[in-house]
């Protein structure tokens, strides 16, 4: 019989397999026809993900559904087998099949699915099991298919609404306040907030209960009506699905982490905390605590500050992408810019003198895979007058790049030019100016990505570092230092503000690319275009912050620990130890270490304590 | 279980939805003992029987088989039993060859059929597929074989051929057959044990050759006497018909009404007249 259940498998197998297969077939004739420069495999993986769970479904549903059509129920009752052997030749083979489905899943899911992947691992990976375990407890519901195939579908709705309540509950409990974590956002992201030991215990002793219910009143299946059978396993499903639901809250209740927060130090020294469990936000000073009205996420990289604004991009709500602009003096948040529907905004914003500029993409893009082209608008946004500027960009080529990055502008005496790189290719990166009107002009490459401080665009090639002027009409070499080494300059912290303030020095590191490795820190002294080491004498693990002046930071880091070891100033070639740190973790659910312009914020199992810098000298709170 | 026991039912119970199909019913059935179970309509005769055959499970009872009875020696056919129907015959012999160990399969009965191997068994007539179920079920050599109103539903070529692979499995196996039958005129040769069954009991227990003895029929025109059990009475216009049992010979001496022999098929009317009769109360 077993032979008989793994043909039938297999051959559901094939049928789910060809229809895949025609689907693709007809997607592949679509995009052939509109000439679609899409990867074959960006709708592949989607489309196999969704089937392998409808397979799922109906490997669980179909359990006897060949014997209920050929009415040979009451033939197969008489075999020589009893019910749980029946039942475990019924299941081994469509088990095997759905482990097979799996791991193919996790091959395709590794082999580039991660990226276009809408449901993430994790809660895939429970979901299909779940499903299946679900659509078998109910295959004998009712002899009609479609009855339990409809039941299936309405029981496991009411399955995810209960994983969902479930955490809420010990959300609850645990004192954290209401749980508004969106269940797109579950589904999406996996249930991250849950340490994934826990969450596998509170997926299955929510599960349990159905298939133990069903394997118990299988014991007794027989020709009977079925609400004969349902009457037993309702009897047996009442009180395991209770047992079930006390263990799985306390599952959740003992896995469930501290909820997420974010902070963020203004340059007027109050403290921004964002909760991602309940996306409140408050802001504290020295006595106060104020709740924002609206949630706000700003971050040191992606925000802009000036004297009385921080601007952000905001992507919780669903499907709106706008600009925030915060108050720092009367906490008011307004919205600056909100795209079209279809579209998605960049999340870093910068600033030149009066102007945000940001990107704006058709949905569906990801800096990852996107290609220039077609996609890409740019908007600026004036702080004064509020008005907004977008202009599509008119690209002169197309290049497939994996990211992208404004770091610069200048202005001529009649137009103001931003400067963006595009990664495409190994140690490989072309320059662009980017006028008001969106028109995309090349300029140059580098090796590595350039920089343009004190009016000098800086860039790389093997053998040297050059430093050029920018003219309207041509770039003009200023000095070549010849430099072998693997020099990466650090512009990261000075892209939120591009304007331009008089640098003394440009911070780098050199890096050994095979190893990875950093292998010293440098400073470019650009009053003289010297580069010069800067000594010492410890592990350069770690990450170099420069906050649009001449002091730099470098955090020295114990990645394999996920540890932060001790904070340094540099200043020039100077460099100080600020302070060690014991056991303070980089991030984790309940620690973070974040470091800001004004200063340092650490979250130590939940505590925070925020210490200005380059003092150290630690900022009050009272209501933190 | 005394050794010559092949099957031991002990208070059983089935409930259909709040109706009792068997109610705390014990029995026990002999290796070698062809039994016939009767009774009107909905009495619980197949639900009993599919029970022995592992298909209906009791709400409460025990069934104990013989040391020596294996599931697989075990066989069940029933007028409403489909077989695999998408299978050919071909493929279905195999199939339950390999469910049931049977390593040579009597492909006799099929051939006297005619029957091709290719055809698939949703093709299949009625009686053919009475046979081949037969042979599936004869193949097995089964010690027990439960048979569930197949003969009423048969052609006489059919019934025959299906009858005489009773006997047959009857003297080479040494196998216990239980029938559920509304009809006796071909098969009636056959039972040694009569069960009738009324309302989830059986009502009569009766060996074959006692039961003639233990009932007969009264023919005259008036009432009789009331210490005479009466079963059943059939009365028209002409005469009145009573059906005596249980019968004593002392009978015959006391009373001078001609207690007449009467065959199995009306033997087994009476009881079931007698059940209606005693529903219509």
């Amino acid at each position: 019989m077993l032979k008989k259940e793994f043909k039938e498998v297999f051959k559901q197998m094939l049928y789910f397999l060809l229809i895949i297969f025609l689907i693709l077939c007809a997607e592949f004739i679509e995009r052939v026809i509109s000439k679609s420069t899409f990867q074959f495999f960006d709708s592949f993986f989607p489309i196999f993900q969704f089937g392998i769970l409808f397979m799922a479904f109906f490997f669980g549903i179909s359990l006897f559904s060949s014997e209920v059509r050929q009415k040979g129920t009451e033939y197969i009752l008489s075999f020589p087998y009893s019910r749980l052997k029946l039942l475990c030749i019924k299941v081994a083979p469509r088990a095997i099949a759905m482990i097979l489905f799996y791991l193919l899943y996790i091959v395709f899911y590794y082999l580039g699915g991660k990226n276009i992947s809408i449901i993430a691992i994790v809660s895939f990976s429970y979901f299909f099991f779940a499903l299946f375990l679900i659509s078998i407890s109910f295959s004998s519901v009712r002899d009609n298919f479609l009855v339990n195939a409809i039941t299936v579908l309405f029981v496991f709705s009411g399955f995810l609404a209960l994983v969902y309540a479930v955490y809420s509950i010990a959300h609850v409990l645990k004192g954290y306040g209401l749980f508004c974590f969106p269940f797109k956002s579950i589904f999406m992201a996996g249930v991250s907030f849950v340490e994934p030991k826990f969450t596998f215990f509170v997926i299955l002793f929510l599960v349990l209960p159905f298939i133990t219910s069903f394997v118990l009143a299988f014991r007794k299946f027989d020709i009977r009506s079925c609400s004969i059978f349902n009457k037993r396993y309702i009897k047996l499903f009442i009180p395991t699905f209770i047992a079930g639901l006390i263990l799985s809250i306390f599952f959740a209740y003992s896995g469930i982490h501290n909820p997420y927060k974010s902070y963020y130090l203004t340059e007027n020294h109050k403290l921004i905390e964002t909760n991602y469990f309940n996306f409140n936000s408050c802001i504290y000073d020295n006595e106060s605590k104020i709740k924002l009205k609206e949630s706000i996420e700003p971050y040191s990289w992606s925000s802009v500050e000036d004297e009385k604004h921080i601007y952000m991009s905001d992507w919780s709500e669903k499907d709106v992408y706008k600009v925030q602009r915060f108050n720092k003096i009367n906490n008011h948040i307004e919205t600056s810019y909100t795209s079209n529907k279809k579209n998605r905004l960049s999340w870093r914003l910068q600033k030149y003198k009066d102007e945000i500029i940001l990107f704006e993409r058709e949905k569906g893009e990801s800096p990852y895979s996107t290609k220039v082209g077609k996609v890409r608008s740019l908007i600026l946004i004036n702080t004064v007058t509020k008005a907004i500027n977008k202009e599509k960009l008119k690209f002169q080529n197309k290049w497939k790049h994996i990211s992208s990055f404004l770091f610069g502008v200048y202005e001529t005496s009649n137009e103001r030019l931003w400067l963006k790189y595009f990664h495409i290719g190994k140690n490989l990166y072309q320059i662009v100016e980017i006028n008001k009107h969106g028109n995309v002009k090349e300029i140059g490459k580098s090796k590595n990505p350039p920089l343009y401080v004190n009016n000098i665009l800086i860039t790389n090639d093997e053998q040297n570092i050059i430093f050029e002027s920018l003219t309207q009409k041509e770039k003009k070499i200023i000095k070549k230092i010849p430099e072998k080494r693997d020099i990466h300059f650090n512009p990261r912290w000075f892209r939120p503000n591009l304007n331009h303030e008089k640098k003394r020095f440009i911070y780098a590191s050199a890096w050994d690319m095979k190893k990875k490795k950093r292998k010293k820190l440098l400073v470019l002294n650009l009053e003289n275009f010297k580069i010069k080491d800067i000594k010492t004498d410890f592990n350069l693990d770690g990450y170099l912050r420069v906050f649009n002046s001449d002091i730099a930071y470098f955090t020295q880091i114990d990645f394999k620990n996920n540890l932060i070891k001790a904070l340094y100033k540099i200043d020039g070639e100077k460099i100080k130890l600020l302070k060690r740190f014991k056991n303070v973790e980089r991030f984790g659910e309940d620690s973070s270490f974040e470091i800001f312009k004004p200063g340092i914020v650490i979250r130590k199992k939940g505590k925070v304590s925020v210490f200005s810098l380059p003092d150290l000298k630690e900022l009050k709170f009272k209501k933190l | 279980m005394i050794n010559n026991e092949i099957i031991k039912v002990k208070n059983l119970n089935i409930n259909f939805n709040k109706h009792m199909a068997i109610d705390n019913l014990s029995i026990s059935f002999n290796k070698g003992e062809t039994v016939l179970i009767t009774g009107r309509n909905g009495s619980g005769k197949t639900t009993f029987l599919k029970c022995l055959g592992g298909i209906l499970f009791p709400d409460s009872g025990l069934i104990q088989f013989g040391n020596k009875v294996s599931k697989r020696k075990i066989g069940v056919i029933s007028d409403k039993m489909s077989l695999l129907e998408d299978y050919t015959l071909e493929q279905g012999i195999a199939f339950h060859s390999e469910i049931f160990g049977i390593d040579k399969f009597n492909f006799s009965l099929i051939n006297q059929l005619n029957l091709k191997y290719e055809r698939k068994i949703k093709t299949l007539s009625a009686g053919e597929r009475a046979i081949y179920h037969l042979s599936l079920i004869i193949s097995q050599k089964p010690e027990l074989l439960l048979i569930d109103e197949i003969i009423h539903m048969i052609d006489a070529y059919i019934r025959e051929l299906f009858l005489e692979a009773l006997i047959e499995l009857i003297n080479d196996v040494n196998t216990t057959i239980i029938m559920v039958n509304h009809t006796f005129s071909e098969t009636g040769r056959i039972p040694e044990r009569i069960l009738i069954m009324e309302q989830g009991k059986f009502i009569l227990d009766e060996k074959r050759e006692n039961l003639n003895k233990k009932i007969k029929k009264i023919i005259t025109h008036k009432e009789i006497e009331e210490d005479i059990p009466v079963l059943f009475k059939k009365e028209s216009s002409i005469q009145k018909e009573f059906y005596i049992y249980p019968f004593k010979e002392e009978f015959n001496s006391k009373y001078k009404y001609d207690f007449q022999d009467i065959n199995l098929t009306e033997i087994i009317k009476s009881f079931i007249g007698g059940c209606y009769a005693k529903k219509r109360v």
